[in-house]
């Protein structure tokens, strides 16, 4: 069986360019207009719609492989999409990494200590260690 | 990505997804090169500059350069 992994680009060989079709519905436009960003200095894009998807048109700059521009927009939506949602997932923690470095002088401001975050704690370390040590006689 | 009206090269910019005041930012920008202008309709934001054969890289060095722009301002990122 035969899977045709880029059934979303058209090559246009008569105009030197090809056309990706989006689903809005897989990809946001933010993580389309950051992929169209990375290849600005390699093709020329122009961002247009047709039948509920999104078209990027682009036209590569230095004579490159029209198939293989294609794909490797492909893949960098697939890395945007991956970074952005990587960054919903740990926006939070970055927060609190944000809010301990900036207010160090006064911690009494900080309204969340370590013990608030659950870790498995094998090796017994946030015990004292003469607390341990009374354990073991 | 451009079409030919006459002599003219014709780029079509979505309204959903370019910014009016980034093109017309970049107009002013280009203006002072080539012959540009902007009209409007429903959908579109249509740039016309003059002299297809000589200015059509400079068009889709315009496309990109809105984009460009868009980046910079932060417009529907």
């Amino acid at each position: 069986m035969v899977v045709d992994l880029n059934k979303n680009i058209k090559i246009n060989s008569t105009e030197n360019s090809v056309n990706i079709e989006i689903d809005p519905a897989v990809y946001s436009l933010d993580v389309i207009y950051s992929a169209c960003y990375v290849f600005l200095d390699r093709a020329y894009i122009l961002v247009d719609s047709n039948n509920k998807k999104i078209q990027v048109e682009m036209v590569p700059k230095k004579g490159a492989d029209l198939g293989e521009v294609g794909s490797e927009f492909n893949n960098e939506l697939l890395n945007y999409a991956h970074y952005k949602m990587m960054g919903k997932k740990n926006s939070e923690l970055r927060k609190i990494i944000l809010q301990r470095a900036l207010i160090t002088n006064d911690p009494s401001v900080i309204d969340f200590s370590v013990d608030d975050f659950e870790l498995e704690d094998k090796k017994n370390i946030k015990t004292p260690w003469n607390e341990n040590a009374k354990k073991k006689k | 990505m451009l079409k030919r009206k006459n002599d003219n090269i014709l780029v079509r910019f979505n309204k959903s997804f370019y910014d009016e005041e980034m093109i017309t930012k970049s107009i002013s920008d280009f203006g002072k090169t080539f012959d540009i202008k902007l009209k409007k309709d429903d959908k579109y934001f249509e740039v016309t500059i003059k002299d297809y054969d000589k200015n059509k890289i400079a068009a889709m060095e315009f496309c990109n350069y809105v984009l460009g722009m868009m980046k910079l301002e932060n417009r529907k990122v």
